[in-house]
């Protein structure tokens, strides 16, 4: 049997059958590509990728993360949206911790029950009294986001422990520079190169007070973990050793890292192993990753750890339901980007409604990262249905229920050379030097490659897609050049539109609006951009 | 009254083998409060090793020291001077509403759950049908001699409630948790105490053996502190060091090491009535 969504996502690039605006002139490169050039570009990139050795590890193995050809691209304006909402959100975030590990305000204004924050289970209280050197707990965050069938970009989860992804971006823009670079022809796409450099002067930002020149490692759970390649990746782009926990130990609460020369003092450590394995001392004992002794380290000021300890207390989906409330209390404005309604289960009444129709609904444990253990109500059987009720009757506090929501897709291509539409999320970095919080233009795209899967996950077989924020150059430059207008319906890829789930009625009013003007004054810029 | 005494606790540890690094930290300082001062404190860790000193989240004092020469047995010794005071006077009667009210529950929420080491026990008997929350813990106090006799090597440091609970027998680790247990599961808050008991006649001048002792504080309006294990008020002769949820937060010492498996371990606690 099969079960279609109740709701019609919205497609990023074409509406009832044509190319957006500012889509048409890449939409008609992409038709000379043609089919069967795509798919001799798709072996080109997966040779590039095997030859470059990016590789992401899928329950065991190793397989090239694979780049989707047609780039998803975000226009100055919609962008420019984002990027406030992004600092908005980390902003409050860092004001959120900085409060829940210190002085604990919230909880005096009936912000957040108590029992939210200390029944976490990254609510770390090992973790009061660490007052990171210049302010930041959030030196790196992950902000997932997703377009609704309404066409309202939201949030869907904060990342703010060891968010992953942000050397595909980097080395998507590479690889689609060098597999299919007319694509690249008429637009001018803000680079997304920067990011390294921003990263280490972060880092360099929250040396321990006094340190000048700080020494700056990565510290990586070693090669069998998913990320290994970003965090080999980073530490090469910033010129930092990469090391794991047996590379470092600590000393009279000095943190050293063992050279053939002998011992270095190190002052910052961004680490991508979680907090439970961090220091055996405080966390699992058993732990072989860590290094015991680093948590009073940093608490002496002596070391600065980044992402900061407990930082997973933020980005709990149980708390996620409160990110509006923080925004409002601790920067006195109204989110900018909305969340997905998402339903209190605490609350009698709510479980009860919700339990009612859980088939319509989506569920997700609290603790659960990477798409595993979600239940989506009109693809769960009966008895999958069943069981996530018992569970959710017995412990409310560990699950989300939240609306479906119909995913916004973009033509990806097919191993045929075709193009179909794919459902798609989009995870923009920021960074934090605790003066400004700086968002990497673009993000990463992730794709459901299997076709109806609303689950984007790079855990879960997705791929991805080069991410263009467009600038404000290709906007003015496009009205000094007039070309022909295209033919909106030329479709030589034969795109798969299945059409009750990308039709216009889905667009709302005022997008259809924007659309209608850009028409009119529609032009291209045939400058080539070498942004790569 | 008020009582001045001085504990000397010391831990040492032998090893097989010589240990090579060891990262340890102690919760051996007698905290400051109304019916406690701490007047001298001194903390000494053989192999000679750096202190670095912190209060964590549940208002403790803690030593962390690491040791990396390498040594075959590590001495820590932790000699205060305290002045105590007689109990405080019981706080005023609450009724089982107060309780009740959903802004109290998320206050103390921390203190009202279940934990691996204060996990549920079928206790037999309903502190609810008590008259209040303050009749309920002077109930619990008396009782808990009845339910478990106190008894050494029954129970190990790890063990849940319900161990030695269905055991009926343990020792003050295991009263303190029972009770708690037990408190929590009628609603009341109770937290767990870690500290020291003066066990002699009280002459002054005179040292004894003492021990590392602990009990609980229930709220029922105040925090009111008792003592199952010897089924009686916490007076003069206790000595507070840490407070949190269970034993896990508040462990005189816990650390890890690398090298040479643990030969032996003593905890001598000697205890002096100055004044």
């Amino acid at each position: 049997m099969k079960v279609r969504l109740p709701l019609n996502p919205i497609d990023e690039y074409l509406v009832d059958g044509a190319p957006r605006a500012e889509l048409a002139y890449l939409w008609e490169t992409i038709a000379k590509v043609g089919r069967d050039g795509f798919v001799s570009r798709a072996k080109q990139r997966d040779l590039y990728l095997s030859m470059q050795g990016i590789t992401f590890t899928l329950s065991g193995i190793e397989r090239p993360l694979p780049v989707d050809l047609i780039p998803r691209v975000i226009e100055v304006q919609e962008w420019q949206h984002l990027e406030a909402g992004i600092k908005q959100r980390i902003t409050a975030l860092e004001a959120f911790l900085d409060d829940v590990y210190g002085e604990q305000h919230l909880f005096r204004d009936g912000i957040v029950p108590k029992a939210l924050i200390q029944s976490s289970e990254h609510y770390h209280r090992a973790a009061h009294g660490i007052k990171p050197a210049n302010g930041v707990h959030i030196h790196v965050a992950g902000v997932d986001l997703v377009r609704d069938q309404n066409g309202t970009l939201r949030v869907l989860e904060d990342n703010l422990r060891s968010p992953s992804g942000v050397s595909y971006v980097m080395e998507n823009r590479r690889t689609m520079a060098h597999v299919v670079p007319e694509l690249f022809n008429g637009y001018s796409i803000r680079s997304v190169d920067e990011y390294p450099e921003r990263l280490i002067a972060a880092l360099i930002a929250a040396s321990p007070r006094g340190v000048s020149n700080p020494n700056i490692v990565v510290l990586t759970p070693g090669v069998h973990n998913s990320a290994h390649f970003e965090h080999a990746f980073l530490a090469r782009r910033m010129g930092v050793e990469l090391v794991e926990g047996r590379d470092l130990y600590c000393r009279n609460n000095k943190v050293y890292m063992r050279t053939t020369q002998g011992s270095e003092e190190i002052h910052v450590i961004y680490r991508r192993i979680d907090d439970d394995f961090l220091d055996p001392i405080h966390f699992k004992p058993d732990s072989l990753l860590g290094i015991p002794g680093v948590l009073n380290a940093a608490r002496a000021n002596n070391v600065s750890i980044a992402n900061g300890v407990g930082n997973g207390v933020a980005d709990d989906k149980a708390l996620y339901t409160y990110v509006p409330r923080l925004i409002e209390y601790y920067l006195n404005q109204k989110a900018i980007l909305p969340n997905v309604d998402s339903f209190d289960l605490q609350d009698p009444d709510v479980l009860h409604d919700v339990l009612s129709r859980l088939d319509e609904l989506v569920v997700k444990p609290v603790a659960g990262s990477g798409g595993y253990g979600i239940t989506i109500g009109p693809k769960a059987t009966k008895e999958e249905l069943a069981i996530v009720a018992d569970e959710i009757t017995l412990n409310p506090r560990n699950w989300v229920a939240q609306p479906l929501v119909a995913l916004s897709t973009i033509p990806t291509v097919q191993e045929d050379g075709s193009l179909s539409p794919r459902h798609v999320d989009l995870r923009p970095f920021a960074v934090n030097d605790g003066k400004e919080v700086w968002v990497l233009p673009g993000g990463l795209t992730r794709v459901a490659l299997v076709e109806g899967n609303v689950v984007v996950n790079s855990s879960q077989g997705g791929g991805s897609k080069d991410t263009w924020v467009l600038t404000d150059e290709t906007i003015g430059e496009r009205e000094s050049i007039e070309i022909e207008e295209t033919d909106p319906a030329l479709d030589p890829l034969n795109l798969e539109i299945v059409p009750q789930e990308i039709g216009p009625e889905v667009l709302p009013p005022s997008r259809m609006r924007q659309q209608e003007e850009q028409q009119q004054q529609y032009h291209v810029n045939l400058e080539v951009c070498h942004n790569a | 009254m008020s009582w001045r005494m001085q504990v000397t606790h010391s831990t040492s540890f032998q090893y097989e083998s010589e240990v090579l690094a060891s990262f340890n930290e102690a919760r051996m300082t007698p905290i400051n409060f109304s019916g406690q001062y701490l007047i001298q404190h001194r903390f000494k860790v053989s192999p000679d090793s750096t202190i670095f000193e912190y209060e964590d989240y549940f208002e403790t004092q803690v030593k962390s020291f690491d040791v990396q020469s390498p040594h075959t047995s590590l001495l820590i010794v932790a000699d205060s001077v305290v002045e105590t005071h007689g109990p405080a006077p019981e706080p005023a009667h609450i009724t089982w509403d107060v309780l009740l009210d959903p802004i109290f529950i998320d206050e103390f929420d921390e203190y009202l759950h279940h934990s691996s080491l204060v996990d549920y026990i079928e206790p037999g008997l309903n502190l609810r049908s008590q008259e209040t929350p303050l009749a309920a813990v002077h109930f619990l106090n008396g009782i808990m001699r009845e339910k478990i006799t106190y008894a050494a090597g029954v129970t190990h440091v790890y063990s849940p409630a319900s161990e030695a609970w269905s055991k009926g027998a343990g020792v003050c680790q295991d009263f303190t948790h029972a009770s708690l247990s037990i408190l929590r599961e009628a609603g009341i808050p109770a937290r767990y105490i870690s500290g020291y008991l003066y066990t002699g006649d009280g002459n002054i001048g005179e040292t004894v053996v003492g021990e590392s002792h602990s009990w609980v504080e229930a709220w029922v309006g105040e925090w009111l502190p008792f003592d199952p294990t010897n089924g009686r008020p916490v007076a003069e002769d206790h000595i507070v060091v840490a407070k949190g949820r269970d034993y896990h937060d508040v462990s005189p010492l816990k650390g890890i090491f690398s090298g040479g498996a643990s030969r032996k371990t003593d905890v001598i606690v000697s205890l002096t009535r100055l004044s």
